[in-house]
């Protein structure tokens, strides 16, 4: 090896740099290729003469065969004589065959071959990309070279990793060669012969790039002539080679590196700059941490990109002998087409595609093509973009950027130019890019799926980001930016279409109301202005925070009235009649019901939840429409909350609650089971609602709780005398029971200890410490106008510890004066006068009042134990009348009766209620 | 009634004439050793149980001696077993009635009725004709009226119990057997000797009665827990019921379907002779294989017959308290001055 850098040394006697970068390479070239090569070189130069000869015999036959092989099809290749080349690769393959048995005992396909195979790979698609060669081809070559490609592509399949390899670290071939060449050379001659070499090799290089470049339009014109003249030279220096010594393969890529090199370093030509494969290469990002002799390559597209001038793109775009004057619409059409029609396929690479059609697009804009083709141009990039982003990941948030970006300058362009015709309408062949004349602009796309895709990718982003952090909130930035759009094609839309396409305009509209319905208006902000500052002294975590940057927007961008907009809009899908409108509508009107709920207007809210027949249909409707349903139902629930309704809270968050899946059913989280496949479980994070549209689960939970205990107390105490009694909420018990199998009861910590603390305070009567206790909860501060919330609670608070006082007590008591209750409950007489005459009323209490004197008199008469038992008894048996009823009909009627009639066991009044809120279960099984 | 062949009678002892027995005639003094034992051993809900001895005569079996079983040796049967025999056999050798006629059990406001009970005195039956299970409450005992009851099981259910599917719907309704088909009471009468009468007559001269237990008024404890015990009957056989009720409807869905896939393999057959293929059986075994239809496990109906039994029992005790407690309001309500 050392031997090796001392004629590397002597070749390149310029460039100091490059030397000191040698060792690194080697080494770096070794550990990479395996240590297959290397222990070769050193046993080839060390060990003795016999042994290589043994070797020889078995091995290198079959090499020196596949070599002669490779050689003529090099030949050929130079002479663009397709079909020779054709009839060689066979014979190669043929010759790869026989080789394999020894191929497979050294453990790695030799370089030379694999290097043969990209070059001819290259050659090939070069010559196949480039048209005006192309045509300039013989029939017959023409026929070959499509048969050589497809078969070139499927034979290098099978070498795909050793290509790939080669490609990054072609030093490998050096190697490998080197080694041969120490195998029948003595070490003078041998350095000797590599300087002639490296020499003859760079030409022969070089002449292969120029042929595989796409239409050789790699080299600037100037250089041209010079590159031609290479050419010849390489090949007659190589011819010459070839004859001299068979085993002399060509282009060794080291040496190469070492004059390439020079050049760049020092005399900066624009020749392989401007080279396109170079420039691709450039690309990978993997090379670019390849070894430092990579950089020889590497240094110049990173150079030169940067430098790109307006006559390289030309003619890397269009071929050599393009002026920018020349340039028409046309010609940019033609590109492009080209360039899309590549779209999808797995060898190109989207950011080459991109690039390209950059440079498309800068060249048109340069030479002032028109609006058609710009727009065209830019809503290919868009489209190519999210063709790339997958399902299951996000797009990088950048990449994003620059989409939404490129999105809102096609909008300009489309504002800007009414005349233009951008719609799906317009057929591949009706496209017009030019202007004037009485033509219209016509453009085929369709702005709305654009914009979807990208609002769905932000969407994608904020559910892969974490929500907790910083960088979240960054993000969600973006929403003012897909907001803005949103809203401009809209106007453009409706300024568009008018009314001849009302289904888009409501997508368009549905789209608009998912990104408002969740919001809180900003006029609720303004009222609620007060309580924003003491959220923000108060530093209250993440969630407060997340509020305000969104009603800051918020108040940014929506100056007017979110309820006229929404009425607006979703009355228009309502009133849209066109048919397959029933999910939009259903999530209009969702959305509707939610903006309702956020914004306390309980009684819309509930008329058009009850009025819209959703409960009914629920179930058959799409899992994020079900999620939706659960949403509103949730914000419904809380807003009968904030309105003193408990019992329609406690009914519609009951649903939702009791399963104990509310993280699931709302979507906010996934919750980890084993019966879950990994596929289920990707499509469950994909529904999961981003954490800015959260509704606070906690808070969901404390206001369920909390209408639970309003109720189920003084209940509780009512029936206390009841054998068994009927339960009102299970998980509200279940809370109860946990609290009371606690060895040690210490203060209340959480917000359910403190609802089960105040649950106790009550059936003691206590309602002082009862609200105490509600009230210290932290979660109310979320309600946006928390004060009225916490005042309407305090005085349920009262109300139900009163009812449950003389509930609890009545048997104690004779008469009981309005006047004490009132002053014990801190309750106005009229007030408690009013809350007894109800229990009165509905024979909750058995009692009358003395109007006089103001007191209640209590009947004594409550059923004693037995007679409870009795009534319980007669219950039980009536019920096993009516299941012996229905045995007899089974056993007189056959099985028809019976099935048609389902007995209703109607258990209470309330069922109705709650069937209609019955929530759509969304199973993923 | 005529002497019931029961299945399985090999075990009886060579009696004389085997005839069905009528009545039961207890020693004053087995009596006195059930409560003595029950008292000392039973606490609360918990049962005691021992064997009785004695003789048959005629249609009437005369227990005159018992002795208890002892407590806690249920882990080995046959140490039980071994002990039984010990006691009878040293009964023998002292010269008094040492023929096994049965067996006596305490019971919690006679909730007895039950598998296990059924299951006991099946065994009993079997081996010796002519055994009678006696049961005694010692609550109603304690608030002074004696309670104690026998009881023998009907031949139907013995047969029953013999057969090869016991207790399926069916069956049972071909026995045509009811709740009131399972036991039979029979009348209990007590017998003192000679002295212990005189004994008797001597004693109300010295000592005076306790307590006035039998005048109490209050019935209303004894009322509530029984009503909670039908209560819980209720609800068992209410679930007995809805069972019923499943089966049944599995039964006619089943049918149902036996009928399409019937209907289905006679197309198929109609097609196939057409087609000259062989037809395909039509027959019940092969049925079921192919129409993957399973048998519907029938549900056991014992269970519904025992708490049918016991709701019986109960109801009866319920009334018999109830009848007292009026006939006591009533005397209550004359002794006022008015």
């Amino acid at each position: 090896m050392s031997r090796f850098f001392a004629t590397g040394d002597t070749d390149t006697e310029s460039s100091s740099e490059s030397s000191d970068d040698e060792p690194k390479l080697v080494g770096g070239a070794r550990g990479t290729t395996g240590a297959a090569i290397g222990s070769k070189v050193f046993t080839f130069s060390d060990d003795e003469e016999e042994e290589k000869r043994v070797v020889r015999s078995q091995k290198d036959k079959r090499y020196d065969e596949l070599r002669s092989v490779v050689h003529a099809m090099k030949n050929s290749q130079k002479i663009k004589d397709i079909a020779k080349v054709q009839s060689s690769f066979e014979a190669l393959q043929k010759a790869f065959q026989k080789a394999k048995s020894v191929v497979e005992k050294e453990g790695s396909t030799p370089v030379f071959y694999t290097r043969t195979l990209t070059l001819l790979e290259d050659f090939v698609l070069g010559l196949w990309n480039d048209k005006d060669a192309k045509q300039k081809l013989s029939k017959p070559n023409a026929k070959a070279l499509t048969t050589l490609k497809q078969k070139v592509r499927k034979y290098n399949k099978e070498f795909e990793a050793e290509i790939e390899s080669f490609r990054e670290n072609p030093i490998n071939s050096e190697d490998e060669r080197e080694g041969e060449a120490g195998d029948e050379k003595d070490e003078e001659e041998e350095a000797e012969e590599e300087e002639e070499e490296v020499e003859v090799k760079k030409k022969v290089r070089i002449a292969d790039e120029v042929d595989v470049a796409p239409a050789g339009a790699a080299a600037p014109a100037a250089d041209l002539e010079d590159e031609e003249d290479d050419d010849v030279w390489g090949m007659l220096d190589e011819s010459e080679e070839s004859s001299s010594e068979d085993e002399a393969i060509p282009s060794g890529k080291l040496t190469l590196e070492y004059f390439l090199k020079k050049d760049y370093g020092k005399a900066k030509t624009e020749k392989a700059q401007s080279k396109p494969d170079a420039v691709q290469k450039a690309k990978k990002p993997k090379e670019k941490k390849e070894g430092v002799d990579e950089g020889g390559w590497q240094i110049v597209p990173k150079k030169g990109s940067g430098q790109l001038t307006k006559q390289d793109i030309l003619r890397l775009l269009f071929g050599k002998d393009v002026k920018d004057v020349d340039v028409d619409v046309d010609m940019i059409i033609k590109k492009r087409n080209e360039l899309i029609s590549d779209r999808g396929k797995k060898t190109v690479e989207m950011s080459s595609l991109q690039e390209k059609l950059r440079w498309l697009m800068d060249v048109a804009s340069q030479n002032s093509l028109g609006v058609g083709v710009k727009l065209r141009l830019l809503a290919d990039l868009i489209e190519t973009t999210f063709d790339f982003s997958s399902v299951a990941y996000a797009m990088k948030e950048d990449a994003w950027k620059t989409c939404v970006d490129e999105l809102s300058e096609l909008l300009t362009l489309l504002e800007e130019n009414p005349a233009v015709e951008y719609s799906t309408l317009v057929r591949d062949d009706e496209e017009n890019f030019k202007e004037g004349e009485g033509q219209v602009v016509r453009i085929q796309g369709n702005i709305l799926t654009l914009l979807e895709r990208a609002d769905d990718e932000f969407i994608k982003i904020l559910q892969s980001t974490d929500a907790h952090s910083t960088d979240y909130v960054t993000k969600l930035q973006g929403e003012k930016t897909v907001c803005s759009l949103i809203q401009r094609v809209q106007a453009y839309l409706e300024h568009r279409l008018l009314d001849s396409h009302p289904n888009v305009l409501c997508q368009i509209y549905i789209r608009r109301i998912e990104h408002l319905y969740y919001k809180v208006g900003h006029k609720n902000l303004v009222s609620g202005a007060s309580t924003q500052a003491a959220e923000k002294e108060g530093g209250e975590g993440e969630e407060g925070e997340e509020r305000e940057t969104l009603q800051d927007q918020r108040a940014e961008e929506e100056p007017e009235d979110s309820l006229k907009l929404m009425t607006q809009l979703t009355k228009f899908i309502y009133n849209c009649q066109s048919g397959d409108m029933g999910r939009i509508r259903t999530r209009a009107m969702l959305c509707q019901i939610y903006h309702h709920a956020l914004h306390d207007r309980w009684y819309q809210a509930k008329d058009l939840m009850m009025m819209s027949h959703l409960q009914e249909g629920i179930q058959h409707a799409d899992v994020p429409t079900q999620i939706l349903y659960n949403r509103s139902l949730v914000q419904l629930g809380m807003c009968a909350f904030r309105h003193g309704m408990i019992k329609d809270a406690h009914d519609a968050l009951m649903d939702v609650q009791s399963s104990g899946r509310s993280k699931e059913l709302l979507a906010q989280g996934l919750i980890s089971r084993h019966e879950r496949s990994v596929e289920q479980q990707k499509v469950e994070r994909r529904r999961q609602v981003p954490f800015h549209m959260h509704i606070n689960l906690e808070l969901m939970e404390c206001v369920y709780l909390t209408s639970a205990m309003l109720m189920e107390v003084p209940y509780m105490a009512a029936a206390k005398t009841e054998g068994r009694r009927r339960i009102i909420s299970k998980s509200f018990h279940h809370q109860l029971r946990y609290h009371e199998k606690q060895p040690l009861v210490g203060p209340p910590e959480s917000m359910r200890e403190h609802v089960i603390a105040a649950t106790h305070a009550m059936r003691r009567g206590d309602w002082k410490k009862c609200r105490n206790y509600i009230l210290e909860i932290k979660v109310w501060e979320l309600f946006i106008d928390k004060d009225p919330v916490k005042e309407m609670l305090a005085r349920k608070i009262q109300e139900e510890s009163l009812r449950t006082f003389i509930f609890t007590f009545s048997e104690t008591y004779d008469t009981l004066s309005l006047e004490r209750l009132s002053e014990m409950f801190e309750l106005p007489v009229k007030e408690v006068h009013s809350i007894v005459s109800r229990m009165i009323i509905k024979e909750e209490l058995l009692a009358s009042l003395d109007e006089p004197t103001r007191t209640i008199v209590l009947h004594h008469a409550k059923p004693n134990r037995l007679q409870c038992q009795t009534v319980l008894l007669a219950e039980k048996i009536s019920t096993l009348a009516d299941h012996n009823e229905e045995l007899m009909k089974l056993k007189h009627a056959g099985p028809w009766s019976v099935q048609n009639q389902n007995a209703p066991f109607s258990r209470h009044p309330h069922s109705n209620w709650q069937s209609k809120f019955r929530r759509g279960q969304h199973s993923h099984r | 009634m005529a002497s019931a062949p029961s299945g399985g009678s090999s075990g009886g002892k060579p009696r004389g004439s085997v005839r069905e027995v009528k009545q039961v005639q207890l020693d004053g003094s087995v009596v006195l050793k059930i409560i003595k034992h029950c008292q000392e051993e039973g606490s609360g809900s918990e049962w005691v149980t021992g064997c009785l001895v004695g003789v048959v005569v005629d249609e009437t079996l005369e227990i005159s001696n018992c002795f208890p079983f002892p407590k806690d040796s249920t882990d080995n049967p046959r140490e039980e077993i071994e002990y039984q025999k010990n006691v009878l056999k040293k009964l023998r050798t002292v010269n008094v009635d040492y023929h096994e006629v049965g067996w006596y059990q305490s019971t919690y406001l006679g909730s007895h009725v039950s598998r296990e009970f059924l299951e006991a005195h099946v065994g009993y039956q079997r081996a010796i004709q002519e055994s009678v299970v006696l049961i005694y409450d010692p609550l109603q005992t304690s608030r002074g009226a004696l309670s104690l009851k026998a009881y023998r099981l009907t031949p139907q259910i013995l047969t029953m119990m013999g057969a090869s599917d016991p207790f399926t719907p069916e069956s049972v309704q071909q026995a045509r057997v009811v709740h009131s088909d399972v036991l039979v009471e029979l009348p209990v009468t007590l017998r003192s000797s000679r002295l212990t009468s005189v004994l008797l007559q001597e004693l109300p001269k010295s000592t005076t009665l306790p307590s006035n237990a039998l005048l109490g008024l209050s019935s209303t404890e004894l009322l509530q827990k029984n009503v909670q015990l039908l209560m819980e009957n209720v609800e068992s056989l209410q679930l007995e019921t809805y069972r019923l009720l499943g089966y049944e409807k599995n039964i006619s869905k089943q049918a149902q379907q036996k009928q399409q896939f019937l209907q289905r393999r006679r197309e198929e057959n109609e097609r196939r002779e057409k087609t000259g293929e062989p037809p395909l059986p039509m027959t019940d075994e092969a049925i079921e294989q192919e129409s993957s239809l399973k048998p519907v496990v029938p549900p056991q109906r014992l269970e519904a017959l025992l708490i049918g039994e016991q709701v019986d029992l109960r109801c009866q005790q319920i009334s018999e308290i109830a009848g007292a407690a009026f006939a006591k309001l009533y005397l209550a309500e004359g002794l006022q001055p008015n």
